[in-house]
């Protein structure tokens, strides 16, 4: 026979301390040897192994050639020798300095990527966070008695979401900003630069949001999007000047086409940014809706029709006085 | 009042009730299942909505659009009103306690102002209103229901059967005695009087069984007379033997049990359960598993029974004037308070196993329903000790501060090893004070927006 269950009672002298996951969260239970465990399983490509190995090999020569080249000039002078050393030297470390702080901030991404797949802890993804009100407001709305998953809604509803709004604030108006200088802007290649430095501005500033830094590295996977947009806004303006010449004036100044591949710049910019989030954010999206295009348009063309009469009325005075020279042909 | 005001009453219901802004609220539960603790829970809430940070899972008033809400009178004029006040100052007061039990029927009206967000009230209205109906009844007339679609001889033949197991029949054996004697001289002439007897025996015996905690026992007047006590209407009990019953009891007691059905039990049901278009079913599963094997059993049977005396379906607009049906059912096992937080889980699904037939049919039915875990005054507070053990920090019955461990909650339907070691859960008492409103409450948020959440959008 089995004995019954029964009540325990313990004595209230005892010290207990609220349940809050505070403390467990610190703990941060085997989240380091999963990441690292995954990323071990993620097959380097069939090239990957000669490409490293090619590497190796280049890099040693490269090491050995340079510590001949120091042992040379020590032997025809111990000035020049120790000189060119310290050189080398230098060089070394801030290239090893550099290769390791990429390595720790890219691991660190990584890691934020594998938790949106795996089971986060609010409390840990709020000191991520680092804004102080939202744990305020967290603290206020958090109830004993939630489940993980009910935890995890609260937490994606209630604060996450409000950093979301945060960075959606920030992309309409960083794509809003992009689209009208593209627009304004009267060649190419000061679009491309256009591009390049607000979208990277813009990269930081949400990743910043989130309380994310990113490296270098982690600026890579986001470049090749960054890349198709200074493509397009070089393109773009290509096309648009050739067009200039070969399509009538008058049509052109119907078309605002200078408006139109502003806001091509502003869409595609606004995309980067949602990429951005999608990268930075530490769970998936779940019970909150994904941010979508559909205010940003309105954003950008209102922003633009700031913007576009300037555009607009030079146009049309470029065409006045095309077709008063024609005339006067 | 005036005549003309009622009319403007009722015509307002009517109106509202076709535009499907009024929710009566069935919350079922048999005696003990904590229909009035979750009652005034839900009111307290909703009454202090706009004040405390409790309810996230409350759209409404997460987005503020909720205005506010309001006590009303209800239009039916009759019964009673639910004594919100005087159960908050039961459980505030100077020596704080749960209400007592429920006696009689009362009736509550919640009325609730907010900004329509959807749809074309938002453009025409700047505020919308729901009303809510909420209905307390003595869980022991519950059981009367199921009654109405059973003649005396079903009726009896159930009550056999229940009588074949242990507990009951070792209770009834006294009563079943004086039956089987008093047949044997069963005449015309004294019928009236033997039966007058019998029926006492009978009411002694429904008694034993709900100082055992058994839950069918009907009928349920019986237990708790209300203003039928000591009225002929309740001189009959069902058949208990297997030989059949004496000619000059048969046509007397069937009388009397159709007496009862059309006089008693159909205008409780006519009055309050035939409106409804929500239900709340409470069960408390926890002191079920306390109870043991039968009494688990029962309570199963007991659900069982009682969902099949609602019907369910969608409402259109001719079916929400006439005859609404309830088109949304949230099964809800209460007093999660007693025990630790990580075992909700399993006390939900539990319920969920228990309910499973009823759930299937909801299925079918395609009515949506959920299971919670709730409290709708949640009286302990989950700690930890040092060493990890999880303990429940609250007042037992003597008015001692106590901890206890949190105690087990079987993930599946018990196995007999299981009963035989039992379970035991803690009764907590209240312990507040007038500063402590709105009082806390377990999940009573997510209830909310299940129950009223797609109305108030």
């Amino acid at each position: 026979m089995t004995d019954s269950r029964k009540l325990t009672y313990y004595s209230m002298d005892e010290p207990a301390v609220e349940v809050s996951d505070n403390k467990e969260a610190s703990e941060v239970p085997g989240h380091e040897t999963d990441s690292s465990q995954r990323t071990a399983r993620v097959k380097s490509g069939r090239w990957g192994k000669w490409l490293v190995l090619g590497l190796v090999f280049a890099l040693s020569a490269a090491v050995i050639e340079s510590v001949l080249i120091v042992a040379e000039r020590f032997q025809q002078n111990i000035f020049l020798g120790s000189l060119w050393a310290l050189g080398f030297g230098i060089i070394a470390l801030a290239f090893l300095s550099f290769m390791v702080r990429e390595i720790w901030l890219l691991q660190k991404l990584k890691r934020r990527w594998k938790k949106q797949a795996g089971e986060p802890k609010p409390e840990q993804q709020l000191k991520l966070l680092q804004h102080p009100d939202l744990e305020h407001r967290w603290q206020q709305i958090k109830q004993p008695y939630w489940s993980a998953d009910e935890e995890r809604e609260r937490f994606e509803v209630d604060v996450l979401s409000r950093v979301d709004q945060q960075a959606t604030r920030v992309i309409s108006r960083w794509s809003a900003e992009a689209a009208a200088m593209v627009a304004v802007s009267p060649f190419a290649l000061l679009d491309m630069l256009i591009l390049v430095w607000r979208n990277q501005r813009m990269i930081s500033r949400i990743a910043e949001l989130y309380g994310v830094k990113l490296g270098y590295w982690a600026r890579v996977r986001l470049w090749r999007q960054v890349f198709a947009n200074i493509v397009y806004a070089g393109l773009s303006e290509v096309a648009v000047d050739l067009g200039a010449q070969w399509v009538s004036a008058e049509l052109l100044t119907r078309l605002s086409t200078r408006a139109g591949q502003g806001l091509g710049a502003g869409l595609l910019t606004a995309r980067l940014g949602y990429q951005v989030i999608e990268l930075c954010r530490p769970m998936p999206f779940e019970k909150v809706k994904k941010p979508g295009y559909l205010k940003l348009q309105k954003d950008l063309l209102s922003q633009l029709k700031n913007v576009l009469p300037f555009v607009y009325k030079s146009r049309q005075a470029k065409a006045k006085a095309a077709t008063e020279q024609e005339v006067e042909n | 009042m005036s005549r003309f005001q009622k009319l403007q009453h009722q015509t307002r219901d009517v109106i509202h009730r076709g535009f499907d802004r009024h929710i009566r609220l069935a919350v079922t539960g048999l005696s003990g299942a904590g229909k009035t603790a979750l009652i005034t829970g839900i009111l307290e809430q909703l009454l202090y909505a706009n004040e405390t940070q409790q309810l996230p899972y409350f759209k409404v008033r997460q987005q503020q659009r909720l205005n506010g809400c309001r006590l009303h009178t209800s239009s039916n004029w009759q019964v009673s009103r639910f004594d919100y006040e005087g159960s908050i100052d039961c459980l505030t007061g100077e020596t704080s306690k749960w209400p007592q039990s429920t006696r009689d029927v009362s009736e509550i009206r919640v009325e609730i102002k907010y900004q329509p967000r959807r749809g074309l009230a938002r453009r025409v209205l700047d505020t919308r209103r729901l009303t809510l109906d909420l209905i307390d009844y003595p869980g022991e007339w519950l059981l009367d229901l199921p009654l109405l679609q059973l003649s005396y001889d079903q009726w009896s033949r159930q009550q056999q059967r229940l009588l074949k197991a242990e507990l009951r029949h070792k209770l009834a054996s006294a009563w079943l005695d004086q039956v089987e004697a008093t047949a044997k001289v069963a005449s015309e002439e004294k019928a009236e009087q033997q039966l007058r007897d019998l029926a006492v025996g009978y009411r002694c015996f429904l008694r034993q069984c709900r100082e055992r905690k058994l839950l069918i026992l009907q009928p349920g007047r019986m237990v708790l007379p209300g203003e039928l006590e000591g009225a002929p209407a309740l001189e009959f009990f069902p058949w208990p033997l297997s030989e059949k019953i004496p000619e000059a009891w048969a046509k007397r007691l069937q009388e009397k049990y159709r007496y009862y059905q059309q006089s008693v039990i159909a205008p409780f049901y006519q009055k309050y359960f035939k409106h409804f278009n929500r239900q709340l079913v409470l069960v408390d599963v926890l002191q079920a598993l306390q109870n043991g094997e039968h009494h688990f059993a029962e309570l199963q049977l007991a659900i069982n029974e009682l969902m099949k005396s609602f019907s369910y379906g969608n409402n259109s607009l001719l079916k929400r004037l006439l005859s609404p049906v309830i088109d949304k059912v949230a099964l809800v096992a209460t007093k999660a308070d007693n025990i630790a937080p990580q075992d909700h889980q399993k006390l939900t699904q539990l319920l969920q196993l228990m309910t499973q037939k009823q759930r299937q049919e909801l299925q079918f039915d395609q009515i949506p329903h959920q299971v919670f875990s709730v409290a709708g005054i949640a009286t302990s507070q989950i700690k930890k000790l040092n060493d990890g053990t999880k303990v429940l920090d609250g007042v037992n019955e003597h008015r001692e501060f106590v901890r206890v461990g949190a105690p087990d909650v079987p993930e599946r339907i018990p196995s007999s090893t299981d009963w035989q070691r039992g379970y035991v859960y803690p009764k907590f008492q209240p312990d507040f004070n007038l500063q402590d409103s709105p009082l806390p409450h377990i999940r009573l948020d997510q209830l909310l927006e299940y129950v009223l959440g797609d109305k108030l959008k």
